[in-house]
């Protein structure tokens, strides 16, 4: 017998002793399969289990007067007209947040470097456009401008020239960081041909909201 | 009707030791069982006003106390964040020397197999007595939905003590299957 039908048997007998010890053939298949014994015997166990839950007395717990007092207390402490559950909360500080989220401000940003020289010899200023020709005709070596360079975040560096008579003012605006712009004056310090005017940043300023913030700084 | 506190009490008090009962039986510890207990009868105060009909109060508190109970196993995401570790969550039923949960112990491992709607079923019909046809009005499940799910819930509990018992014993000799397999069935009160 597969184990299927006598389980459909044992069902049909309702699991009951006195009936299904009466089938020959059910009881041939139980001696030999573990796992319909093993049903039966969870049927067993299952049915001694909970008459014994059932007639067991549930624990005492409080009298019906102790109880109704208890509640009575509970009732009083508790202010249920400003309960705050913690969903409204977290509800309310996402509503927050969103709102936060697009309410625009401004932001001022350094988006590069200027460097301003002046005393640069005019045939140097008007002929040479990057500073790597520049340093070169200013008189440093080039090693030393190739090691300049490679040290620089920003490759190719153009100059722009400004009020020019025996001598040219120069401006550098290409330089990105302010590491680039230190490089570079030092650079010229060091030559000690011309003078530098000023460094300063170049400023942006943006309307922006903290979305958009957020985005920019994981996504740069 | 009106949200008679009188009235609510009046006629709690004719029922509390059931519930009362009812409550421990469900829940896994004394403590749990109180809690259940409390918070289902601070839901039925509140909302006593919404039962139209007294003689319903039986099924719509016993309602409460299962819905209250289901709600337990609904842990919000933020109760989720932190769960009370297994081993702390087996101690709580598991030391209580009494023979009320001596008995509910030797269950806990049916037990774990159902949900908290089989439960329920189980709880009352087997341990509370109900009829099929009182749980059908207190559930508002038709009575044959009721007795496939009780059926159901019995089979999962037998598969369930069944693997047990496969992993756990050895295969008995044949000369004691005949004694185990005789199962002794209750009598009917």
């Amino acid at each position: 017998m597969l184990c299927f039908k006598a389980r459909k048997r044992l069902i049909k007998y309702n699991w009951d002793k006195n009936v299904f010890a009466k089938d020959a053939d059910l009881m041939e298949h139980l001696e030999k399969c573990r796992s319909c014994q093993n049903l039966i015997l969870s049927e067993k166990s299952i049915v001694a289990n909970l008459s014994e839950l059932k007639q067991t007395k549930a624990p005492q717990g409080l009298a019906f007067e102790a109880f109704q007092q208890k509640l009575k207390n509970i009732k009083k402490q508790s202010s249920p007209k400003y309960k705050f559950h913690p969903k409204y909360i977290i509800g309310f500080a996402s509503v927050l947040l969103l709102l936060l989220a697009f309410i625009p401000f401004n932001v001022t940003e350094t988006i590069g470097y200027e460097v301003a020289i002046s005393g640069i010899d005019r045939n140097i200023a008007l002929n040479n456009q990057e500073i790597p020709s520049l340093l070169d005709a200013l008189g440093m070596e080039p090693n030393k401008v190739d090691l300049l360079l490679n040290s620089m975040e920003q490759k190719v560096i153009y100059l722009s020239v400004g009020d020019c008579e025996e001598t040219c003012d120069l401006k550098i605006s290409d330089l990105k960081t302010e590491h680039d712009a230190r490089l570079v004056i030092k650079a010229i310090i060091e030559l000690g041909c011309c003078e530098i005017e000023k460094l300063m940043p170049i400023i942006k300023n943006e309307s922006t909201n903290l979305l958009k913030q957020t985005a920019k700084q994981l996504f740069s | 009707m009106k949200n008679d506190n009188t009235l609510f009490w009046k006629l709690l008090e004719k029922e509390y030791e059931m519930i009362k009962a009812y409550c421990y039986k469900l829940a896994d510890n004394i403590e749990n069982g109180d809690d259940l207990l409390q918070n289902s009868i601070l839901k039925a105060q509140e909302h006593f006003g919404d039962l139209r009909q007294t003689d319903k109060f039986r099924p719509w508190l016993y309602r409460i106390i299962s819905n209250s109970y289901k709600s337990g196993f609904r842990k919000p995401w933020w109760k989720k964040v932190l769960p009370i570790s297994d081993e702390i969550e087996t101690q709580l039923g598991t030391t209580n020397p009494s023979a009320f949960y001596d008995a509910k112990r030797k269950l806990q491992l049916a037990f774990e197999v159902l949900s908290p709607n089989d439960r329920i079923l189980v709880t009352l019909f087997e341990l509370e007595g109900w009829k099929t046809g009182e749980i059908s009005k207190m559930t508002g499940r038709s009575e044959g939905s009721i007795k496939m799910s009780l059926s159901r819930a019995r089979n999962k509990m037998r598969k369930r003590l069944g693997q047990f018992m496969q992993n756990q014993t050895s295969l008995p000799e044949s000369a004691k299957v005949r004694e185990l397999c005789f199962v002794s069935k209750p009598e009917k009160d």
